[in-house]
């Protein structure tokens, strides 16, 4: 029957290519779904996730191999519609009450920690039967494994592509439908001559169950923490506006309660204005700010954040991360007669174009910080970052985020656009424990110390208020007048001087008091020569952030947890640095999970090989080190880019389409044991010159135009990519010549190693910087290729 | 003869369940204000009394009951938190509040701090803007007969001026400004309450004095936390 049921190669290769640009696509939808109703860190474990549906499927395979290349032709497809099932379904059934699990109350109700288990295993399940419909034709068609390899990349490179096309015009809720409709297609294009009632009856039901829940889409309903939930609880709330898009999803909340009023001062007798709340992915973004307003009557005039209006002549203003428009807004009631402004998001980007529709005086440029800074060549009076961190404090929430605008070599960068009297202007709203106020002082003191300022106190002033605290920092001293102009705004506003020379200890708590008043003699250390010190004992990382480890809110260090543990209930830690915590304990749990299902049934079976070594060696380590430089080039080239989720999906495709050109040439490669001494000789070596001189040569060309940028990232990622798709395929290969007894092993290893990759990458990333994680990488490629020298 | 033996005992056995779950309850109760409130230096025997009094098991969702009073925080729905208790001890006794006084509380939540401060002062008027946890704190704080404690559904930004000036205002969720209406019904020598954190971490008190019409904010790092100093 088998030989009847044959499909021809190109069909075999295209459904492979469509079975893998459909889990590539679902991985993509399902980390923004997790966004919206949870928060971005379970994008680390989808990944996870995925990888280990490819392990998994490995080991199923090794047990059930016989039986399943037997039938391979009706199994094949019969998997694909599986798939194109699953996927919509495990979005409906994750998200239902008695599953759907709380990233806030893992910590505090086990029975959350459970549903996030259970959560896990439903997800992985179309990541499983997809993969094992790959792993099932890598095995079928070992002989040929280059082209299949090749259509497994190629299509994956493309599923990237598909995800952000469905990003951009449909919601949340309809992605998955459509991405396992590609699931659907494979499996007809797969589907044999002679298919038995099963493969019919799931072709047929897929083929019903997906139009209908295209209509009758799984409803995605975010955390009751999210701020979106929160504002929609509110009276009459109503989402006015909602915009999907591979930035996320944007919506606009109004309630009559809705009041802006960030954080102003007590003496502010007006009234609220009501305005609209923005969120991205659930999370809140800003309100929305009308042009309208003047020095007079905007409220921003009653926080910190005008200190630099009226202590200067701001002719020039550079507005960076513009979010809703609130710094804008400000600079515009001063009649800023140039204003400058970035935001990243193209949907945030059209409502400041809406908002402030008709004012000539301001230039609005969609990009991140650091590409602006790069390609801007004038001097600003003026350099202003929005309020770092969040009112209510977020729990750490942010912890693993990057946050390339504010390592020192972004502040150096805004010193270089600096007028001679230029001012930058930093604020944050005051944390407990304080964290962020010490790291942005220390950051401002380094900045000054490699900028050689001599006497860095006349350089800047800091100024607090009942809720945030504002730093500047200023190219050449603060004049007298200027010290005056602060102290008479701040008795004015009821804001304390924190740094403002001449000022008394007595006055530094005037109006704001604090109970704790070691904030004062740590703002003086960190002032002084006791910095580094400071920085040093204190239990939380307050050193600058750099470009290398950008993690600007990941504050906890493991030599300060006993002083933490000391000062805080046990059970309250976990709150201050959630989002890193949740990153450890899901890279703890994929770790166990990936135990039981990809290794532990291989060990109920024998495993005779003379190659045992070799072969964890060699799998495991190609199958960590790939997930590693995958996550250092997503954020050097995010960094060159200045547009995150399209430079991750780009780096993604590129790499992925190169591994598989890659993977293709090594079918075609004669002397096997040549390519394995050489390829990771090869690719040790390209990885130690690109943590030499990748970073260089993006600086050097970060102001081209975008088509040549396109051009060097092609060729920049495409090299390694190329190399990165050999060793898998070769190593099967030569594994398929009289030791196919290791094969379920090679892959099992791949793809234990993979799955733990993602997350320890990231881990790795927040404790040594990017630089480590591609030397680890290069030394594995090396220890690898030392490993195949040695092979019997 | 055999059924109303066995009724009687099955009866029987339901008291006293119910005797020893009341009474274990009480005990934790003792056990919370003792280790987790006394001990950390809450000295107002009203606020102490008041802390052994209110039965906080019956202000948490069925689920959490068993953690009612274990020293942490406690989800109660639409995104809210029951507080720690030493929490509502610590913000009920810095009110520095009299048997005579008046309260306004902004954000009624479970309407636990309510109920705590109803056996202290002689009104607490409690506003809250989420309809649904607005209507069962009402009822519960009927059920369990804290007759000076009124509930009102409403925006709390405007406070209750017909019942103000307060001697004492708890705003139990913070929000990026304070109210100017909440600091203009606040008597002068008056002091207001402003838990800061986010869920489950409620570790940041801010108090507001008025004194002769000037306003002071206090950050109210609270005092059984070691400060992060090694001078």
């Amino acid at each position: 029957m088998n030989s009847n049921n044959e499909i021809s190669p190109v069909r075999t290769n295209v459904s492979i290519g469509l079975i893998s640009a459909s889990i590539i696509a679902f991985q993509l939808a399902l980390m923004q779904i997790l966004s919206y109703v949870q928060w971005y860190h379970f994008a680390y474990m989808i990944i996870s996730i995925a990888l280990l549906g490819f392990g998994a499927a490995g080991t199923f395979l090794t047990i059930f191999r016989k039986y399943l290349l037997q039938n391979y032709y009706l199994i094949f497809p019969l998997l694909l519609f599986i798939t194109a099932i699953l996927i919509p379904v495990v979005i409906l059934v994750a998200n239902a009450k008695p599953v759907r699990f709380d990233s806030l109350l893992i910590f505090q109700d086990f029975h959350h920690f459970g549903r996030l288990i259970v959560t896990c295993i439903i997800y992985l399940l179309p990541f499983f039967t997809g993969a094992l419909a790959i792993g099932l034709s890598f095995l079928k068609f070992s002989g040929r494994i280059g082209k299949i390899y090749f259509s497994n990349l190629i299509g994956s490179g493309i599923g990237g592509i598909i995800a952000l096309l469905m990003m951009q015009f449909f919601i949340p809720e309809h992605q998955p439908i459509l991405i396992a409709a590609i699931a659907l297609a494979g499996g007809f294009v797969s589907f044999p001559r002679h298919a038995g009632k099963l493969l019919q009856s799931t072709a047929i039901i897929s083929t019903v169950v997906l139009p209908a829940l295209f209509f009758y889409p799984p409803a995605l309903k975010p955390s009751e923490y999210k701020d979106i939930s929160k504002t929609l609880l509110l009276p009459k709330a109503t989402i006015e506006y909602e915009k999907s898009s591979p930035h996320g999803l944007v919506q606009i909340i109004s309630s009559p309660v809705l009041r802006f009023a960030p954080g102003v001062s007590l003496s502010y007798g007006g009234l609220f204005p009501i305005r609209k709340a923005v969120f991205k992915n659930g999370n809140w973004l800003g309100y929305q700010v009308p042009a309208s307003g003047n020095q007079q009557t905007s409220i921003l005039n009653f926080t910190p954040q005008s200190l630099p209006y009226y202590i200067s002549k701001i002719d020039k203003a550079l507005i960076l991360d513009a979010g809703t428009g609130e710094n804008i807004s400000l600079a515009l009631s001063h009649n800023v007669p140039a204003i400058v402004a970035n935001e990243a998001n193209a949907e945030i980007l059209n409502l400041l174009q809406n908002s402030f529709f008709g004012h000539k005086e301001i230039k609005l440029h969609q990009t991140m910080v650091r590409m602006l800074l790069a390609s801007e060549t004038s001097a600003y009076d003026l350099i202003e970052l929005p309020v770092i961190g969040s009112f209510f404090g977020n729990s750490g929430l942010n912890s693993v985020e990057t946050r390339y605008e504010l390592s020192i070599e972004a502040l150096q960068e805004m010193w270089e656009k600096l007028s001679t009297n230029g001012i930058i202007s930093l604020s944050c709203w005051m944390d407990y424990p304080v964290r962020n106020p010490y790291r942005l002082l220390s950051t401002i003191e380094l900045l000054l110390e490699k900028e050689k300022v001599n006497g860095n106190n006349e350089y800047i002033i800091a100024i607090r208020s009942w809720s945030s605290v504002t730093f500047l920092v200023k190219k050449s001293k603060f004049s007298k007048n200027q010290v005056i102009l602060t102290q008479q705004f701040c008795d004015r506003l009821m804001f304390d001087p924190l740094i403002l020379p001449g000022t008394k200890e007595i006055n530094r708590g005037k109006f704001n008091l604090l109970q704790d008043t070691s904030f004062f003699s740590n703002t003086a250390r960190l002032l002084s020569s006791e910095r580094n010190t400071f920085i040093k004992e204190y239990p939380y990382r307050v050193q600058p952030t750099t470009d290398d480890r950008p993690f600007f809110f990941q504050h906890i260090r493991w030599s300060g947890i006993r002083q933490v543990i000391v000062s805080f209930e046990e059970g309250t830690v976990p709150f201050l640095e959630l989002g890193y915590l949740l990153v450890l304990s899901t890279f703890i749990l994929l770790i166990i999970i990936a135990a039981i299902l990809i290794m532990l049934p291989l060990f109920f079976t024998r495993w005779k090989s003379k190659n045992k070594l070799w072969v964890f060696t060699y799998f495991s380590g190609i199958g960590l080190a790939y997930m590693f430089i995958e996550i250092v080039f997503i954020q050097q080239f995010t960094f060159y880019f200045g547009q995150a989720t399209y430079a991750a999906a780009a780096t993604i495709s590129i790499l992925l389409i190169a591994s598989g050109l890659g993977s293709f040439y090594s079918g075609k490669l004669q002397n096997i044991t040549k390519a394995l001494l050489r390829i990771p000789g090869i690719i040790a070596v390209l990885l130690l010159l690109y943590a030499l001189l990748l970073s260089p040569v993006l600086s050097f060309t970060i102001g081209m135009p975008p088509p040549v940028k396109l051009l060097i990232s092609i060729i920049l990622l495409g090299i390694p990519g190329f190399f990165l798709g050999i060793p898998f395929p070769v190593g099967i290969k030569h594994l398929t010549t009289g030791k196919q007894d290791d094969i379920p092993w090679a892959w099992a290893f791949n793809g234990y190693f993979s799955v733990i990759s993602t997350a320890l990458a990231t881990i790795i990333s927040v404790e040594a910087g990017y630089l480590w994680l591609l030397l680890i990488a290069a030394f594995t490629y090396a220890l690898a290729g030392v490993a195949n020298s040695r092979l019997k | 003869m055999k059924k109303s033996f066995l009724l009687t005992l099955l009866l029987s056995a339901g008291f006293f369940s119910v005797l020893y779950g009341q009474d274990n309850y009480e005990k934790r109760r003792a056990k919370m204000v003792r280790i987790q409130i006394e001990a950390r230096g809450i000295k107002d025997k009203n606020t102490l009394k008041a802390m052994n009094t209110v039965p906080r098991h019956l202000f948490v969702p069925e689920d959490y009951q068993y953690n009612a009073y274990a020293d942490k925080p406690l989800p109660i729905g639409y995104g809210q938190t029951i507080s720690q208790p030493y929490i509502v001890a610590y913000m009920t006794e810095l009110l520095n509040i009299a048997p005579g006084d008046t309260v306004l509380e902004v954000g009624t939540g479970s309407g636990y701090q309510a109920a705590v401060l109803s056996g202290i002062v002689k009104q607490v008027y409690t506003i809250e803007i989420v309809k649904e946890l607005g209507i069962s704190a009402k009822e519960r704080l009927k059920r369990l007969r804290y007759s000076n404690v009124e509930v009102k559904i409403a925006d709390g930004y405007y406070g209750w001026k017909e019942h103000g000036p307060y001697d004492g205002i708890v705003v139990t969720a913070a929000s990026e400004y304070i109210p100017p209406p909440l600091i203009a019904q606040l008597k002068d020598g008056g002091r207001m309450i402003i838990p800061i954190g986010s869920p489950f971490t409620v570790q940041n008190l801010m108090l507001v004095t008025k004194a002769k019409g000037k306003i002071i904010t206090q950050n109210m790092m609270l005092v059984r936390f070691v400060p992060f100093t090694r001078e």
